[in-house]
């Protein structure tokens, strides 16, 4: 065998080896999610607020779809804007698996947060998104069901108050369990990918 | 001697030519397109202290804002997300500070979300006002 023929075979041993790393190992690999997986298949918390769509909506509203929910409000400047427009960008990387994800924010700002507020609000970032709202009991039930955080600050001059909030998105899969928990930090094709994989 | 002076005055010249003064400069400052009903939106900027002194962001003003704050958003351990005004943000000589998402930020209340574009006025303690260009833009 000359040098030549075994640079030739190693060459292609090589081009078959990158060829099977690029393509088929990564789909034969497991889906590795970017959020942190529920263990216990719990079913979702009930939520029962007052949606921006004007209903009273309840979890069962969305079965069947993939629902994120996130908690926020309008008077949040830099966070809940940059979830809500990278939530819109995740959606339109998934192209039609994006026809039954359900994005709702429920405002941790009741007071502050009308209908027509949040309304507007949700629809400038994704005309789907929907805003839910109630009273600050209403709201600090479902808050707590779902370990969410939240805390009114003292404000001062125009500014008004600020609220804590946990930052985190929860997803409930079709089955209406809840089976993810996004941190903040995630980008629109970490989310994509993991709510794709649900979809 | 008189080719003595005429070296200095040219050598001055090309200094000050040079582009960058020593002195604050702000750069790349961007706000997020927020709906019309936005009660704040948050202005993100990058600013170099070419001084040989410790420069101070106190605040800024923008006629397309009521008010404009020097805010900085924290994310704690369980993923709580909050925000308190800021005193200052110090920035050491030959140094630079970037406001960004989820750290800090001056708070626009009450935008002016018509606009493209928009000028700020970055109050300095130790320098002169520096004015900047504010883009909005989705990143
Ligand atoms: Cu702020």
């Amino acid at each position: 065998m000359t040098a030549r023929r075994l640079s030739v075979i190693a060459a292609s041993v090589l081009v078959a080896a990158a060829f099977a790393w690029a393509f088929v190992i990564p789909n034969l690999r497991p889906h590795v999610f970017h959020g942190v997986v529920m263990q216990s298949l719990a079913e979702a918390p009930a939520i029962d607020l007052q949606a921006t769509t004007g209903d009273l909506v309840s979890l069962d509203s969305f079965s069947g779809s993939l629902v994120v929910v996130y908690f926020g409000y309008t008077h949040c400047p830099d966070v809940c804007p940059t979830t809500l427009s990278t939530l819109n960008k995740a959606l339109s990387r998934m192209g039609d698996k994006a026809d039954d994800v359900e994005v709702v924010m429920v405002t941790v700002d009741p007071q502050r947060d009308t209908v027509a507020l949040l309304a507007e609000y949700m629809a400038y970032f994704n005309e789907s998104f929907i805003g839910l709202t109630g009273s600050v009991e209403d709201i600090a039930t479902v808050a707590t069901t779902y370990g969410v955080y939240f805390a009114a600050n003292e404000g001062d001059g125009e500014s008004g108050y600020t609220v804590d909030h946990t930052a985190h998105l929860m997803v409930i899969d079709r089955a209406g369990h809840l089976r993810l928990v996004l941190p903040p930090h995630l980008g629109p094709e970490e989310i994509a990918a993991d709510l794709e994989y649900l979809s | 001697m008189k080719r003595i002076v005429g070296f200095v005055s040219v050598a001055a010249i090309a200094v000050s030519a040079c582009g960058s003064p020593p002195g604050v400069e702000a750069r790349d400052a961007w706000s997020r397109p927020v709906p019309p009903v936005a009660p704040a939106t948050a202005v993100f900027v990058e600013i170099h202290n070419g001084t040989t002194d410790v420069v101070t962001l106190t605040g800024a003003d923008s006629a397309a804002c009521s008010e404009l704050q020097l805010h900085e958003t924290a994310l704690d351990e369980a993923g709580v997300m909050s925000m308190r005004p800021l005193a200052g943000l110090a920035i050491a000589p030959g140094d630079k500070e970037t406001l960004a998402p989820g750290g800090i930020h001056l708070m626009c209340m009450s935008p002016d979300t018509a606009l493209e574009e928009f000028a700020i006025t970055l109050r300095l303690r130790n320098a002169e006002d520096v004015v900047v260009e504010v883009i909005v833009e989705d990143r």
